[in-house]
């Protein structure tokens, strides 16, 4: 009884300390996040100049008009679209058949993996640099390699000839970063199968094409949208690798990239601020499922 | 019989098809290894020389005499030391408060701070950049390390909660009636328990610290705060006429630190990066 009592006392006063152990935290997210977007948003609506003492007016939706109306933005947002399309098929694509192909018992396996995942370890910006050498017009390896097996003739401009290239550039450097984090999240997901689906699925006579679609995906779909939505997340606000690669030249200017030129290049950060918002909007669609999908994971465990 | 040898040709098949995408995989690694080993003259010749006979460091103590290039590097360790020091710190904390504590709206305020890692960052710059500018602290490791708590933390919070709430309630309830203060409780008990998921978002954090362009490109504009990537792209690419072999050299000596904590501490690597993904 006593003991009880004690409890109920250290439960009261617990809740204080609770409070306290997460308030710096929560003081720096506000600071650093909430606080940030609640002031982005309301940016995109006034007429804010950098440095400007007065404070800025607030002009309504007239920054959006501008923006709309304009066909820069529709560019980014089919820039960002098309490419966040393509990496995102690539690295699922690869990612599972690379996880499918290490999920059996062969030897090496596990240099095999460790090799697969080392370009998870190159920082994106000397990813976005290699690939810009790679891709050279004159001395790049790439061009070298598809003309010694004779797959072209002349060299490519791979960043510079025509916005198909560069797409293609910049998605395959981006692919080769990202894949493996694809890789070893499904494979992490596919060891948590149990095998005696797959001998029950034999017994019934299934092949593999069919042992896939009805044993496997089904297994691991909440674990394959959780990190497909992250990969959105991710390619969706690239920034780093274009713009170290193109700058945004050649129909590459993704959204990230017109936000950052009209804050920091032509300091009009209102307009920078619609791009943000455009971005949050977006985002905040699949945050939403995101969040969904790790509170129904949640509830099965 | 026939199942048996259609297996083994699919088996031999598929390690075909595995060994090929590692080649093909580690090609830009290895040419970012060919090219900083070479000497200036021996990158712009057509065709490109596959294999080094003649291996040179020239590019490396090029790149080591520059002093530029130390400022980055030093600023780069101070930043993302800093960034795991404060992250997973703070982060201790507010994973305790989370997982051991009962108290109104907690599940809201923690799906609120999952949300938040969601926040678009090119929105959220624009204001920490008036922000910072304001306040006085742009051009600082202070302000970069603050910055960057925006990822760090919240993903610090979740991944140590996760390890935390493996514990049962049970064990820390009993060590609170045995006398023990409730810091004890977490230094001693759930701290000691949860040192591998402890480790693993420093490894997070570290990286975010390390790898970041896009924030110190625009948070930092001096020797004295700038960190190594905005620093390599904007010196090399625009002051000097591109010499792949320091570039190179340079990329090779920023990727080493995440290249050996990777292969060092594999698990623990995997488990922090993944974070979002893989669950504890």
């Amino acid at each position: 009884m006593k003991a009880k009592k004690n409890l109920l006392r250290l439960q009261r006063k617990g809740v204080i300390f609770a409070l306290l152990a997460i308030f710096p935290s929560f003081l720096i997210i506000s600071v650093i996040n909430f606080y940030p977007v609640v002031n982005g948003i309301i940016l995109s609506f006034t007429n804010y100049k950098l440095g400007q003492q007065t404070p800025a007016k607030w002009i309504g939706i007239s920054n959006y008009v501008s923006v709309f109306s304009s066909s820069v933005v529709w560019d980014s947002l089919k820039a960002t679209l098309y490419f966040s399309l393509i990496v995102l098929t690539g690295v699922t694509v690869i990612g599972m058949v690379l996880a499918l192909l290490l999920n059996r018992d062969f030897r090496g396996k596990a240099i095999a993996r460790t090799l697969l995942i080392v370009p998870w370890t190159v920082p994106f910006f000397v990813s976005a640099l290699l690939f810009r050498w790679l891709f050279d017009v004159q001395y790049g390896l790439v061009n070298y390699l598809l003309k010694s097996l004779f797959i072209i003739e002349t060299n490519i401009g791979w960043l510079s000839q025509s916005p198909f290239f560069v797409m293609s550039s910049i998605s395959t450097a981006f692919i080769w970063r990202l894949y493996p984090f694809n890789m070893v999240t499904f494979l992490a997901a596919l060891q948590t199968i149990d095998p005696v689906y797959y001998e029950v699925a034999s017994i019934d006579g299934a092949n593999r094409v069919q042992k896939f679609f009805h044993v496997t995906f089904p297994a691991i779909r909440n674990a394959f949208f959780t990190i497909v939505i992250l990969d959105i997340v991710w390619v969706f606000q690239e920034f780093t690798l274009v713009w170290i690669m193109t700058e945004g030249s050649l129909k590459t200017e993704v959204l990230s990239i017109f936000v950052y030129r009209n804050a920091f290049m032509s300091l009009t950060f209102p307009k920078a601020a619609v791009g943000g918002t455009l971005y949050f909007v977006l985002l905040l669609v699949f945050a939403v499922i995101y969040i969904r999908l790790l509170l129904r994971v949640e509830s099965e465990e | 019989m026939k199942e048996k040898k259609k297996d083994k040709i699919l088996n031999n098949l598929a390690n075909l098809i595995l060994f090929l995408t590692v080649i093909i995989m580690m090609i830009p690694i290895y040419w970012m290894i060919v090219t900083s080993l070479k000497s200036p003259d021996q990158i712009f010749t057509y065709p490109p020389k596959l294999f080094i006979f003649k291996v040179t460091l020239s590019s490396f103590k090029e790149i080591f005499e520059t002093q530029k290039f130390l400022y980055f590097f030093r600023n780069s360790l101070i930043v993302a030391l800093l960034t795991t020091a404060v992250g997973v710190g703070f982060g201790i904390f507010g994973a305790y408060g989370f997982s051991k504590f009962n108290f109104k709206s907690k599940k809201t305020i923690f799906i609120l701070l999952l949300t938040s890692l969601m926040f678009p960052w090119a929105l959220n710059l624009l204001t920490i950049y008036i922000f910072f500018v304001r306040v006085g602290i742009i051009n600082t490791h202070f302000g970069l390390v603050f910055a960057y708590q925006c990822i760090v933390l919240p993903v610090s919070i979740w991944l140590i909660k996760n390890y935390f709430d493996t514990i049962h309630t049970d064990i820390t309830d009993s060590a609170l009636l045995d006398g023990c203060s409730r810091i004890g409780v977490l230094f001693r008990i759930l701290i000691p328990l949860s040192l591998p998921g402890i480790f693993s978002t420093a490894i997070f954090s570290f990286i975010t610290g390390w790898n970041e362009y896009l924030f110190a490109l625009t948070l930092t504009n001096t020797k004295f705060a700038r960190t190594l990537p905005p620093g390599l792209h904007t010196h090399y690419m625009t002051f000097v006429r591109i010499g792949w072999n320091g570039l190179m050299a340079a990329s090779l000596i920023a990727t080493i630190p995440t290249l050996l904590l990777f292969l060092l501490f594999q698990k623990y690597f995997i488990k922090g990066l993944s974070a979002g993904a893989i669950k504890g």
